[in-house]
């Protein structure tokens, strides 16, 4: 039986595909309509056509393995096309949410975090984190005066301890994350392939091409989402910005918050936190106004979004309400807003924030082994598959 | 009868844009010495009126209607066929509407079409001469509608005939009724929302057959044998050692299926493990509340359907067995119901579950225990532990891929109870039998498709060309399943359900109705001394002057139908109301004594006689078209309707089949100074469109001889061709008729014209 796979359909994956989001899996009849009017699928071995085969048969080890599934961003336009029924860019984001869980480590935090059954304490825990602290620093009550944050929520121990310990954990959540994808991936459908030379140096491409949003432009159904996703996308990288100015200026000129209105640092926070509620509010407008052609949105998209849009929300309110001088109204948001950025932070590997991870790290993968995307891709075709222009001239002659 | 002639000549419908009316009409007059009546819209009141009243006064019995096509307006131009001859020359799609008139100077008419429409009437009128009114066959006929077959076809044919009024026989050789649906569990689904599978629905047809007092029930019964005609069978029936006899005017064939012999598969594994079963045998299990692995009774945890097993297989049964697919997954369904945790796989060609069936496909897709995948099947390997491995290969995951299964199952395909028996081949042309060896029997035998005749003991009929139906195809025995669904080659003898066709028991009803409703045609047509299909309404049947018969046999072999039977010195004995009128006899006999009141060798011998020939330097040459009435006589008309054009130097004569051929009409057309023959006739051979089965196969067969006596006379053999023409070909026929006239023109004129 050389040559031939044993194949053991593991029928609980099926379940959990299903649950995830991807209840229509098994409407597949195989067409590959799918894969034919995806802007970004290769066409060696395209996606989603093979991964929903694979999904109807429960072949969880290729599944989480597969880069493929990564290299989806769920414009919708095969769900829309399908004549069955079998949404799959549905299933592919079904699969995503199953990948994010089974690389996450430690495991249980990701599979609390898409559970709603756990969602009092996904919040309780930044809370009481954060009263515990502000105990200790007997900061827990409202403060007099002039609002200042930092009387609040103190710099020792929340900024200086919390946030940094949180960072760090989620690095190596996230690395470990990102090590066990790739390792996943060389296990995968693609096994050991790849082009001579570092990995590394595909990451500067990728990320460009993700700062530019470019595979998403692709998308002919769900188009909204391209402006949404840029808007949001630049939003965190602005608010990161603004962060780092902030922390080098805390920490490194012993800059006191809040700073001034004129400041070009309280300038680019303020864009950022703009466009990152624009971009989550057309996301989910986009989202509640286009029905089926957005996708179908599960527990695990919505408390994303709805956290990235508080975040962004508190954020700004916390800023106008000191400036309007209502204490008993702003201490309170601010402190929701932390709770909220803690939530981003500490569950970037377990959320669906974690996307923005993996998704590179594929992208960075299907670049390492030559994978190439459809026209107007991040991947660039490899120069042996360009006919040498010697060859057109013979052919003429 | 003495004719008494009356030429109609209509100028409607751009006949009398085309045609100089008046001409033909001094044509007629002068030549023909027959009373005119030329009216610019025959069809009206006016012209028909003129004719009704000229029948009346007996002026005329047999009106040559100069106008439309015979096939337009047989509403209108209808009289009674009993004492009055009528004929109907084509003037207005063959004439006027199909050919482009070249004008000389100051003429208002093209003369050839002229010459055209001349040579028309005048075959018409010659036709006329030589016709007689029919005399019907009227023999004492029973309507009585024999049923072989007490399954699903077989009861709804018995209680659809007995609800139309019929009294019915319905034999079965089994003592209960139901056929196939006793031995299933469930049945998939046959209405909305077409989900989920049920107890086989055969009780209900049983409960409205009892109900049905005209239909008579024999079960353990079979027919012994069945001798006469439609209208006169008589059928010996054996039941409990009595036999029975039984007067039926029609009989359905409905004896069903048995299943393809599992045996013959052990490339796919039956037989090396207990494991590897069919879906007969998982419907027994299931059916038992058993549905284990055979070989230690453990719980079928991994099942393994394998589809197209033995079916739409060279080696096997060549054709789809329609209900393969449906099963499987309907037994799917039986494993997932006992066991949410088993696995399911179906392997296969293609999966076809047409129709509202999609529904249930779909359903079934949704299980997520069930896995479908279209791949080939390599090998099915037994282990030591019972289990068996599958290998697929060219599957939806991308490769081969192998499964353990508890339980293969194969879905086996359907044989018609027809196709099991001893096979006897007929030559249907033994042409000169006793010369073997010699060129003709070589061309015959490379020409003609042999009938085949499987000895299966189903109908057991006392006829000359074999005791049972012919085989159309894998035992089926069809007539043509697209064309005439429900026709055998046997005149009265439908067969319906899965013995015609691969079929399941929602179309096996539909079936049985149908072919009711085909007999009961038959009892009726036939007791009115009527033609059934395709020729239906027909009075007239061929007439034997015996006194010439040579017993050469050939009518008796070559009649598609096999209506001839033969007596103990070999001479013909006619049934005529098993014949479908195509005179392929009258074709074949080279003593020409077989002969039809409207049709016959001297009739169309005489309408060739009618063509005028003009002399060699007119340079108008002539070419005679022989048309098969069914397809290719209508193609001529569509032209028209269409205003294709072709040349005017073609005369049609249309043949009830081109099977009538006589190679006589060859011989006097040539004779005549004719400079070319083109026979227009159907598609034969194994898809072929032959309304009466080989009719075209043997005008070809024929024409392959006169080849050679063309060139024994000095005559090119170009001057005779054979065309396959179906009714969707009418845009190829002008380029055809054109084409045949350059090769004419080649060829040069006719030597014979002028003796």
């Amino acid at each position: 039986m050389a040559g031939s796979d044993l194949i053991e359909p593991d029928l609980e994956f099926i379940k959990e595909i299903k649950a995830r989001g991807g209840d229509s899996v098994k409407k597949c009849f195989q067409c590959a309509t799918c894969s034919t009017v995806c802007g970004l699928s290769p066409d060696d071995r395209p996606f989603p056509r093979k991964e929903m085969a694979w999904a109807q048969w429960g072949l969880r080890g290729r599944l989480v393995n597969d880069p493929d599934v990564w290299l989806c961003h769920q414009c919708n336009d095969c769900s829309h096309y399908c004549p069955r029924g079998a949404r799959p860019g549905d299933v592919l984001a079904a699969m995503r949410r199953l990948t994010i869980r089974e690389n996450a480590f430690p495991r249980f935090v990701a599979a609390m975090v898409s559970d709603p059954r756990f969602l009092p304490l996904v919040f309780a825990i930044p809370a009481m984190l954060l009263l515990l602290l502000m105990a200790v620093a007997g900061t827990l009550h409202i403060p007099d005066g002039e609002i200042t944050y930092r009387h609040f929520i103190p710099q020792w121990p929340v900024v200086d301890v919390l946030f940094p310990l949180t960072a760090i954990w989620a690095m190596v959540c996230a690395a470990i994350g990102v090590r066990r994808l790739w390792t996943g991936f060389r296990d995968g459908p693609y096994g050991q392939s790849s082009r001579p030379g570092s990995k590394l140096r595909h990451i500067g491409p990728v990320i460009l091409n993700v700062l530019k949003h470019k595979d998403f432009r692709e998308c002919v159904v769900n188009r909204g989402r391209y402006l949404a996703h840029l808007n949001i996308l630049w939003g965190f990288i602005l608010l990161a910005v603004t962060t780092a100015c902030v922390a080098a200026g805390v920490y490194l000129f012993h800059e006191e918050t809040p700073y001034s209105l004129v400041n070009p640092i309280k300038w680019i926070g303020n864009v950022g936190a703009v466009i990152l509620i624009l971009g989550s509010s057309l996301a989910l407008v986009n989202r509640l106004s286009q029905g089926e052609d957005a996708g179908k949105g599960t527990y695990f998209d919505w408390l994303f979004l709805l956290v990235v849009l508080g975040t962004g929300v508190t954020g700004l309110l916390s800023e106008i309400l000191r400036l309007t001088d209502l204490p008993g109204v702003a201490y309170p948001t601010y402190f929701i807003h932390l709770v909220c950025v803690w939530f981003l932070f500490a569950y970037f590997p377990f959320s669906k924030f974690a996307h923005a991870l993996y998704r590179t790290t594929a992208l960075v993968y299907a670049r390492h082994i030559g994978r190439e995307l459809k026209k107007g891709s991040t991947i660039s075709i490899p120069v042996a598959a360009v006919r040498p222009p010697d060859a057109r001239v013979e052919a003429s002659g | 009868m003495e004719k008494k002639i009356g030429v109609y000549i209509c100028g409607g419908c751009g006949i009398g844009e085309a045609v100089d009316v008046e001409k033909l009409a001094e044509m007629a007059r002068s030549e023909l010495k027959a009373p005119v009546f030329v009216h610019p819209f025959m069809c009206g009141a006016e012209g028909m009126g003129q004719i009704r009243a000229d029948i009346a006064a007996g002026k005329v019995n047999a009106p040559v209607i100069a106008a439309c096509s015979p096939r337009a307006k047989s509403e209108v131009f209808a009289f009674d066929s009993r004492t009055t001859v009528l004929d109907r020359v084509n003037l207005r799609e063959q004439v006027a509407w199909s050919h482009e008139a070249s004008l000389a100077e100051g003429k208002r008419f093209d003369e050839d079409i002229l010459m055209l429409a001349e040579d028309q009437l005048r075959m018409g009128v010659a036709r006329a001469r030589n016709i007689d009114p029919p005399e019907p066959y009227i023999a004492e006929c029973s309507k009585r509608i024999l049923v072989v077959g007490g399954g699903a076809t077989g009861m709804t044919s018995a209680i659809e005939a007995a609800r139309a009024g019929y009294e019915v026989v319905l034999v079965e050789q089994s003592p209960d009724l139901g056929g196939f649906a006793l031995r299933l569990f469930k049945e998939y689904p046959k209405v909305p929302p077409y989900r989920e599978p049920g107890p086989p629905d055969y009780g209900s047809l049983i409960d409205s057959l009892g109900k049905e007092p005209r239909v008579k029930v024999l079960t353990s019964a079979a027919v012994e044998k069945i001798e006469g005609a439609p209208g006169m069978f008589e059928a010996s029936i054996r039941q409990n050692g009595n036999v029975l006899s039984e007067r039926v005017g029609a009989i359905v064939l409905a004896t069903g299926f048995v299943p393809y012999d599992a045996a013959n598969l052990g490339h796919l594994g039956f037989g090396a493990s207990p494991n590897v079963v069919t879906t007969v045998i998982v419907e027994e299990m299931a059916g038992g509340g058993k549905l284990v692995r055979p070989s230690d009774g453990k719980a079928a945890r991994s099942v393994a359907f394998i589809l197209c097993a033995g079916s739409r297989d060279a080696d096997h049964l060549p054709y789809c067995s329609s209900t393969c697919c449906l099963t499987s997954l309907k037994q799917a369904l039986y494993v997932r119901e006992r066991d949410p945790e088993a696995r399911v796989f179906v392997f296969y060609k293609d999966i076809r579950t047409p129709g509202q069936y999609e529904n249930f496909y779909r359903r079934v897709q949704e299980d997520e225990g069930i896995f479908l995948t279209k791949g080939q099947v390599t090998a099915v390997t037994p282990q030591p532990d019972g289990a068996v491995l599958v290998e697929v290969d060219d599957t939806f995951l991308g490769e081969r891929i192998t499964v353990a299964a508890d339980v293969v199952v194969l879905a086996i395909g359907m044989v018609p109870r027809t196709a099991l028996g001893e096979e006897e081949v007929l030559i249907a042309c033994e042409e000169d039998g006793k010369q073997k060896g010699d060129k003709p029997q070589d061309m015959a035998s490379r020409l003609l498709t042999p009938t085949k005749i499987i000895k299966s003991d189903t109908l057991n009929l006392a006829y000359r060309q074999g005791p049972e139906l012919p085989d159309l195809k894998y035992g089926f025995p069809d007539s043509h399943f697209i064309c005439f669904p429900y026709e055998t080659r046997r005149t009265g003898i439908y067969a319906a359900g899965s013995v015609r066709q691969p079929m399941d028991m929602a179309f096996s009803k539909e079936d049985g109705r149908g072919a009711a409703l085909k007999a009961i045609q038959c009892v009726e047509l036939t007791s009115a001394g009527k033609s059934l299909h395709p020729r239906v309404g027909d009075m007239t049947y061929p007439e034997l002057f015996m006194q010439r018969c040579t017993q050469c046999k050939r009518c008796t072999e070559e009649c598609p139908f096999g209506a001839y039977n033969e007596d103990e010195k070999g001479n013909p004995v006619p049934n005529p109301t098993r014949c479908r009128r195509c005179a392929i006899c009258m074709g074949s006999c080279p003593e020409r004594i077989i002969s039809f009141k409207d049709y016959s060798v001297p009739m169309i011998g005489a309408m060739i006689k009618a063509i005028e020939v003009p002399e060699e330097d007119e340079e108008k040459p002539r070419i005679l078209i022989l048309a098969c009435e069914n397809d290719a006589y209508p193609a001529l008309d569509m032209i028209g309707t269409r205003r294709g054009r072709y040349n005017p130097y073609g005369r049609v004569i249309p043949l009830r089949c081109l099977g009538s051929l006589n190679l006589v009409w060859i011989a006097d057309a040539l004779s005549k100074g004719i400079d070319g023959i083109l026979l227009l006739g159907c598609a034969h051979g194994e898809d072929y469109q032959c309304h009466m089965v080989k009719g075209s196969e043997l005008a070809n067969y024929r024409l392959s001889k006169i080849q050679e006596t063309l060139t024994r006379l000095a005559l090119e053999s170009k001057r005779l061709r054979i065309e396959e023409i179906e009714i969707s070909d009418y845009d190829r026929l002008p380029g055809i008729i054109d084409e045949f006239l350059e090769t004419i023109n080649e060829v040069g004129p006719n030597p014979y014209k002028g003796f």
